[in-house]
């Protein structure tokens, strides 16, 4: 075959490679086709996405009121002089330019061949800039503030859309003065960010509680999840109020996504969700009595609550020693927390502080005593100054006894042996029921996170044979010592101010809550309450008693004038590290005839018998009543103060 | 002809060069002619104020001489009043003296008054700046408050020998602190401009949340001594609107500015006492 033929058009081997390099050709057009027709809004998509970064701003948190309609805790505006990087672009290439240009020359004069760092030129151009501008501040307040390379540098790498700041927390005469000498188009602005204030300081920290850096910010719903984000962090309650409404308090956050150019510079604005401010909590504080209770501990470490007897809503939780919140915000510094922690002031002793009830728990023994027929309300026991229960005398506290005495007057004089007698007549189950029913074994439903109640103990020989089983079996001696709240008892002042204002009442439960609601229902089915199991006349005669106590007894410096008030006082002893302590208590509550509010005061000794219920922790609980009772004006003169 | 021609191409190249040299001149070069200019033309913009003072001084003497006698008489009532009122003053001012200097205070007098003309403002930036007929031989420096009988008129942003031009309260570009009348809680503003020559508006921000105003219920913004540039209390204008900024902290609001501002004809630059010991 000649070669011509061979190589001809015609030849059907070729016609076979024109058809596979036209197929090929044809399938590399179609695959084109498709990416170029039908592909086209994902690869755009995807451009786009490549070229935008979402900015969150977190929103403002929401205010704090007393029950009166008091602000006490807000937000208070923390100002700074910052620059954008975006604005600063321009003359951060002029000055890049520049430098270059000064490094090319001197490389070349000193004949060397080496490329210039051109990373480093543009940082050292970017720091040429700004501080540029903070000279400028700095003249113009006549301040020294200095911000280093590795600031800028740290800033333009991992918050290259957000502001810079270059001088923080700018008080008020240099936001006024920079506002005014600040050219209005400057790159420099005035940047205006949020932190919390407590306007009374360190009263009702405990109960208002501070808050943090949340890190941990959920912004899964705010549009552009799968973009780069640049976000400013937001704060979370930690405790107190501030953690247990942190989703009615927490602002709402709000977002900017931003397409920008290759070099990370914001170019247009394609999405803008304004930050919302969170809403407003009424607290069931009443600030004015909250102070007036702090006052009255002074520098005494201890623990009150104050409630509201019929709605249970709390008028003052206070808890010593405190801290000052405004003292954690923005952030919480080492040194502050060495020194709250080296004081103890972490500890919320309301609600989380455990104690022995003392003397205040002869309200349940009388109880049980009445309930169980051990005693009835003419009951007169005798006491010499000690009462024996087996080989031990457990002693009075009046050393040569308060002789002949009925239920009212033992109550009056907080006459240990009458209390002995009644609770081993009664016998421990008896103590533990009505404590039960009480609910001093549950949490009394306060809405704050730091509630011990679950440690509270009712001592009973089960609890002793489980987790005490190493103190041997029950003893009428474990019986007589519960009867007037010491040995293994141990309650929050929380619930003893739970079951005061239950009493109060004439029920056995008290919810308790953090917020005021005026439409708040106040009946037993509220509460979760029973009437007590006990007759008029019994319940009189322990009220009798208590009144007793305040008009003759051991709790005369409680009493107020023109009001009655109901008190038990009570002195516990404690071990604590090996050191015996005195803890001084008191309940009580006011008008005795028609409770409007109960009281539970807890004070702890620094030295034996440094403190006691009658002299330390009355003249808290008269604090209380009056400054109560002259803000509403309730049958009792004005306090002058 | 062709000397004509010559001619035409001599001055289209002569003003090439002139166009280059203004673009490719060094900024100090350039920034020195503008002054130059400035400086130059300076008793252009006197002049026709100065005329317009004499055209009025004329227009008065035109007048009958009952109604000079007239007016000759009230303006002596009004001289006497004054003349009282400025005794007045001087006998506080001396007692005020004499009280800082018994408790050691420093002087209460933080101000010196520049008295000064308008003598220019253009439609075109009606609200944004007038030049005053004084300048740095007055003793006048860029950033000095300047004042009216009605409340602020601004800042001097740029200063001749003879001349000034001050940055109005109602610039966009125009920014102070400043507080309502009766509190000493500091808020920020900003004018707003107008295109109206009859009022203009401003803006304030960084307001406190718990104030409200109302065009019906307006509240009296005024400056504020933080900055050093204002004395405490005169006039900016009233808020007649606030509404809360997104933060929730604070409010923002309008402005309402006085309608003096549109009619300025003399002004009192205030120079602070400090640069004058210093000066």
């Amino acid at each position: 075959m000649p070669v011509e033929q061979t190589y001809s058009k015609k030849n059907p081997r070729m016609y076979l490679f024109y058809w596979v390099f036209a197929l090929a050709f044809a399938a590399l057009l179609a695959a084109l086709g498709y990416r170029q027709i039908f592909m086209y809004d994902v690869y755009v998509e995807k451009m786009e996405r490549q070229s935008m970064r979402r900015v969150i701003e977190p929103g403002t948190r929401g205010d704090i009121y007393d029950r009166n309609g008091k602000l006490i805790v807000t937000n208070e505006p923390i100002f700074s002089a910052v620059v954008y990087f975006n604005d600063v672009r321009k003359e951060f290439r002029e000055e890049y330019f520049k430098l270059k240009k000064a490094e090319l020359a001197r490389l070349e004069s000193v004949g060397s061949k080496e490329r210039p760092d051109y990373s480093k030129i543009a940082e050292n151009a970017r720091s040429n800039v700004l501080n540029g501008y903070l000279a400028q501040i700095n003249s113009i307040l006549g301040t020294d503030y200095k911000l280093g390379i590795s600031d800028y540098n740290r800033h333009f790498a991992q918050k290259q859309l957000l502001p810079l700041p270059l001088v923080r927390n700018l008080t008020a005469r240099e936001h006024a003065i920079l506002a005014e000498r600040i050219p209005v188009d400057s790159p420099i602005q005035i940047y205006t960010d949020t932190a919390r204030y407590y306007p009374y300081g360190d009263v009702a920290s405990h109960a208002l509680g501070y808050v943090a850096n949340n890190f941990d910010d959920d912004i899964s719903k705010i549009p552009g999840g799968d973009l780069r984000t640049y976000a400013i962090v937001p704060t979370i309650g930690r405790t107190g109020i501030e953690a247990a409404f942190d989703d009615v308090l927490a602002g709402k956050s709000g977002a900017k996504i931003w397409i920008v150019d290759l070099a990370g510079y914001k170019y247009e604005n394609v999405l803008d969700i304004p930050p919302t401010k969170g809403g407003d909590v009424f607290s069931s504080l009443d600030i004015d009595v909250q102070q007036a209770v702090e006052d009255a501990f002074g520098e005494r470490k201890g623990a009150a609550v104050m409630l509201d007897v019929k709605s249970g809503e709390i008028l003052s939780l206070v808890s010593r020693p405190s801290y000052d919140p405004n003292t954690l915000t923005p952030y919480i510094t080492h040194k502050v927390d060495a020194e709250i922690t080296a004081r103890g002031a972490w500890l919320n002793r309301a609600t989380s502080g455990l104690y022995p009830p003392g003397s205040t728990f002869k309200i349940v023994t009388a109880m049980a005593g009445l309930k169980s027929g051990a005693i009835d309300v003419d009951t007169v026991k005798t006491c010499n100054g000690g009462y024996r229960v087996g080989s031990r005398i457990f002693p009075c506290n009046s050393r040569y006894g308060h002789g002949n005495l009925d239920l009212e007057g033992a109550l009056a004089h907080s006459c240990n042996v009458y209390f002995y007698e009644t609770g081993i007549e009664s016998g421990i189950d008896s103590i533990a029921e009505v404590a039960e029913e009480f609910g001093l074994n549950s949490s009394p439903g306060i809405e704050l996170k730091e509630d011990s109640w679950r440690r509270t103990i009712i001592a009973t020989p089960e609890f002793k044979k489980k987790r005490r089983k190493y103190d041997g079996p029950w003893t009428n001696g474990d019986t007589a010592n519960s009867s007037i709240g010491q040995g293994y008892m141990l309650f929050t002042p929380l619930q003893i101010a739970a079951f005061t204002a239950s009493f109060a009442r004439g029920e056995t439960r008290t919810k308790v809550s953090m917020l005021h609601d005026k439409k708040r229902k106040t009946d037993s089915e509220y509460h979760g309450a029973k009437k007590i199991p006990l007759t008029k006349e019994q319940y009189n005669a322990i009220v009798a008693g208590m009144v007793a106590a305040v008009e003759r007894g051991t709790a005369k410096r409680a009493a107020i004038e023109g009001v009655k008030v109901a008190a038990k006082s009570g002195t516990a002893q404690v071990s604590v590290n090996g050191r015996p302590l005195t803890l001084a208590w008191m309940i009580a509550f006011a008008p005795a005839d028609a409770p409007e509010v109960a009281i539970s005061v807890i004070v702890e000794g620094e030295e034996p018998g440094d403190v006691g219920g009658g002299k330390t922790a009355a003249p808290i609980v008269r604090a209380a009543f009056e400054k109560y009772f002259s803000a509403t004006n309730r049958g009792m003169p004005k306090i002058e103060n | 002809m062709r000397w004509r021609k010559l001619t035409a191409v001599r001055n289209l190249a002569v003003f090439a060069v002139a166009v280059a040299a203004c673009l490719f001149a060094p900024t100090a070069v350039r920034n020195s002619v503008n002054r130059a200019f400035e400086e130059f033309r300076a008793p252009l913009d006197a002049i026709p104020s100065q005329l317009s003072d004499l055209e009025k001084f004329w227009s008065l003497s035109a007048k009958s001489k009952r109604d000079l006698i007239e007016a000759g008489r009230d303006l002596a009532r009004l001289n006497s009043a004054y003349e009282l009122k400025v005794l007045e003053n001087a006998s506080l001012r001396s007692q005020i003296h004499r009280f800082e200097k018994i408790l050691n205070l420093p002087s209460h007098e933080k101000f010196k008054t520049e008295i000064a003309r308008v003598c220019r403002r253009d439609i075109s930036a009606w609200w944004q700046h007038v030049t005053i007929r004084k300048g740095s031989l007055h003793g006048i420096r860029e950033g000095y408050a300047v004042v009216y009988g009605g409340g602020v008129v601004g800042r001097i942003a740029k200063v001749n020998a003879y001349t000034s031009v001050v940055e109005l309260v109602s610039s966009r570009k125009f920014r102070m602190a400043a507080h309502v009348a009766g509190e000493d809680r500091p808020i920020i503003y900003q004018g707003l401009g107008s295109l109206s020559l009859q009022s203009a508006h401003g803006e304030v921000f960084d307001a406190p949340a718990d104030l409200s105003a109302s065009a019906t219920s307006p509240l009296r913004l005024v400056t504020s001594a933080l900055a050093g540039t204002f004395p405490e209390g005169i006039l900016i204008g009233e808020i007649v609107s606030l509404a809360p900024e997104p933060d929730g902290i604070f409010k923002s609001g309008r402005v309402r500015l006085p309608k003096g501002l549109a009619s300025l004809r003399e002004v009192a630059v205030l120079i602070p006492v400090a640069d004058i010991k210093t000066d």
